[in-house]
């Protein structure tokens, strides 16, 4: 079902746009959930979660692009979970890709610089920066925090391939944030 | 950086990153790495779907099917396949069962430049008068826009003259019967390309025959060859295109890739080499860059299983005759070719320019709308075309063109037949002759500077089309405005008839002299 039709069904209140969702989503969102709270029963809850935010959300929103809605509720969801479970010694597959790109970034003082949401911009206008592919991998590793392994199964590269490519990447994000910063 | 901040700062991805990451492992019609536009600005460029060509509106090759030639068509290509050389290339990187998905891609694409069109239209005012205020407008955009293509630095046709000069006699030769076209500029890119690819004693050689003394001398004087003959203004049209075409499961140096955009003016694209749809997607380039003219040839351009690279470059030349052919003035008549005569159609005009001479050869020109010109080089009776392509003569003169010193201005009765002529030439081992070696064999072909992923890749094979085909000007002729020129050079005192009924030589030039296509017609 087009996403479009999917977001007149919310609006509609029509039940079986939460089963479209699941459809078209559901993997995508479960993968996601996977990632960050680390447990399949966590994650399936999370993905309940997810259309429930979706279904409250939509009315009154109506995002353009329903997509990369969908997938940040699931990522809010989970993180809010996460959180919760503060008992739990975390260390997810979330935890070590946030590692990844946080150790790459050290002894930059981007805290002392920066803001979290403008220090979030620069990166957007980084990725624009880059070929698709490489934005694609680079996304995929960071903020849906798939392990490399599974990045090379979906795209059909080899692991150090993949690998090869966002150590380049994160290097390139560090030289773009270096320069950008002195020109702030 | 704390945890928390980080979290926080990824909330800012935008939308249109996420859901174009989201869309990788979905559905086959929403495969991530095809479509969509890129960033303004951005060098990287996604793929602009190259389309198959149209079957319809090319056609397949027949003298009939693209007729009118408009002057002068020509199109050369040369596709140079590297293997993996190090056993079984298809299961490298791939899971068992696995099996290849398309995902051809531009990692890079060549900006070309704009030119300013070509003074065409009607300029004539409602009185009948001659509109010389916007002819001049129009005419002096395009004029200094190629001024300004044409002006680049001094000497950078070093080497590639002398690499035309080494190796036009060695493709030339032998052509037997049959008809052969051999383009020095088109191969001298595709080797420069080559050159910048590898490294060592690979790289050595293919300097020493390009006439560089390194690497840095052939990154000033091949975007100036390039330049110097980059003509796109609407009418005619020379463009040098070339491209790098990769295995997805290679680890490319983004610094080379770059090299070959911003120093080659070349495209690389990157899929699975295993797929149809790559080497469709090769064809289709190669079609669209040679204007559909080397259909024939293209159509054999294939993959083997260990193909892991493979580099084509291209030369297309659209051009009209500065004083074209009268139509009615074209007759039949018998060219005495080496397996008989034959009957074809000869097209005819009165030049009053210089004719040139040598011990063995006699030879005249015509010029080109763009400057470009095409030289005719006729053996004398009872000398052979091989003859004249082994005698050094030949060289020396398509070098000094109209500075040769035999040479007289006089009234030349031209009959020049009209010919649609292709071939296929294997460059390998004319290549091997002239001291490319290491190119060509496993261990000792070095990439490097490409990828470290390819210790055991080689050259296997190098193929070169190319279809040379002329006519009179064709009915678009109507189209063109004639500035009218004054004044006029005193008649010359001598006539000649230079009627080329038997096999000849012929040598398309750029206004530098650098030779772009040569070939021998013993088939019209």
């Amino acid at each position: 079902m087009e996403d479009r039709e999917i977001i007149d069904l919310l609006w509609a209140r029509v039940e079986t746009a939460v089963s479209a969702l699941a459809d078209k989503y559901g993997r995508l969102v479960y993968q996601l959930s996977r990632n960050i709270v680390g447990s399949d029963e966590d994650a399936s809850e999370c993905v309940n979660d997810t259309w429930l935010g979706v279904w409250d959300s939509i009315p009154p929103h109506k995002p353009e692009i329903l997509r990369a809605y969908v997938c940040r509720i699931g990522r809010n969801v989970s993180l809010k979970r996460c959180r919760s479970n503060t008992a739990a010694k975390r260390n997810t597959a979330y935890d070590v890709a946030l590692e990844e790109l946080e150790n790459s970034l050290s002894g930059l003082t981007l805290e002392e610089i920066w803001s979290a949401r403008e220090l979030g911009r620069a990166i957007d206008r980084f990725l624009d920066t880059l070929d698709r592919q490489t934005r694609v991998i680079f996304v995929r590793r960071y903020w849906f925090a798939d392990s490399v392994k599974e990045i090379a199964a979906l795209t059909g590269m080899s692991e150090n391939n993949i690998s090869v490519r966002l150590s380049r990447t994160r290097g390139r994000l560090r030289r773009y944030l270096e320069k950008e910063g002195v020109e702030l | 950086m704390k945890q928390e901040f980080l979290e926080e700062t990824l909330q800012e991805i935008s939308d249109r990153h996420i859901a174009e990451a989201a869309k990788l492992g979905m559905s086959p019609a929403e495969e991530v790495f095809i479509g969509d536009a890129a960033a303004p600005g951005d060098i990287y460029r996604p793929e602009k779907q190259t389309k198959k060509t149209d079957k319809k509106k090319n056609g397949r090759r027949s003298k009939c099917s693209w007729k009118p030639i408009i002057a002068l068509a020509t199109a050369a290509a040369v596709v140079a396949v590297i293997v993996f050389g190090g056993g079984d290339w298809w299961n490298v990187g791939r899971t068992p069962g696995e099996s290849p998905v398309l995902r051809a891609h531009a990692v890079s694409e060549a900006v070309y430049p704009e030119m300013s069109p070509y003074p065409m239209g009607n300029f004539i005012k409602p009185n009948g008068e001659f509109d010389h205020e916007s002819y001049e407008v129009v005419n002096n955009a395009w004029r200094q826009d190629r001024k300004e293509q044409r002006n680049q630095p001094e000497g950078y046709t070093e080497g590639a003259d002398q690499f035309a000069a080494v190796t036009i006699p060695h493709f030339l030769r032998g052509a037997g019967t049959g008809n052969v076209i051999y383009s020095p500029l088109n191969v001298y890119m595709a080797l420069a390309m080559a050159a910048e690819i590898t490294d060592g004693e690979t790289r050595a050689q293919l300097l020493a025959l390009l006439g560089a003394e390194d690497i840095d001398a052939l990154r000033w004087k091949a975007p100036a060859i390039w330049n110097a003959h980059y003509h796109r203004d609407g009418a005619t049209s020379t463009v040098l295109a070339s491209s790098l075409w990769l295995d997805e499961r290679i680890l490319y140096k983004e610094e080379t890739v770059k090299n070959l955009a911003e120093n080659y003016y070349a495209s690389t694209y990157q899929g699975d080499m295993q797929t149809t749809e790559m080497g469709d997607a090769l064809r289709a380039w190669l079609n669209q860059q040679t204007g559909g003219l080397l259909e024939d040839s293209i159509r054999n351009v294939k993959f083997s299983p260990e193909t892991v690279l493979a580099l084509a470059s291209t030369v297309y030349l659209r051009e009209k005759w500065s004083d074209e052919f009268s139509e009615k003035a074209t007759k039949t008549d018998i060219f005495h070719a080496p397996t008989g005569d034959v009957e074809c159609d000869f097209m005819y005009r009165q030049l009053d320019q210089n004719y040139y001479w040598a011990d063995k050869f006699g030879g005249t020109f015509k010029t080109l709308k763009n400057g470009d010109c095409m030289w005719f080089i006729l053996p004398d009776e009872g000398v052979s075309v091989d003859e004249v392509l082994g005698d050094s003569q030949l060289t020396e003169f398509l070098a000094a063109e109209e500075k040769w010193e035999n040479s007289k201005r006089v009234v030349i009765y031209f009959h020049l037949p009209k010919f649609d002529i292709s071939s296929d030439l294997d460059l390998k081992e004319g290549l091997t002759e002239l001291g490319i070696t290491e190119l060509f064999i496993s261990g000792k072909a070095d990439f490097t500077p490409l990828s470290d992923d390819l210790p055991f890749a080689y050259v296997g094979e190098v193929s070169h089309a190319a279809r040379v085909a002329v006519d009179e000007e064709g009915v678009t002729a109507a189209a063109y405005t004639e500035m009218p020129a004054p004044g006029a050079a005193p008649p010359p005192d001598e006539e000649i008839e230079f009627k080329l009924d038997r096999p000849f030589i012929f040598a398309i030039t750029g206004h530098d002299g650098l030779p772009l296509f040569v070939g021998v017609v013993n088939q019209p």
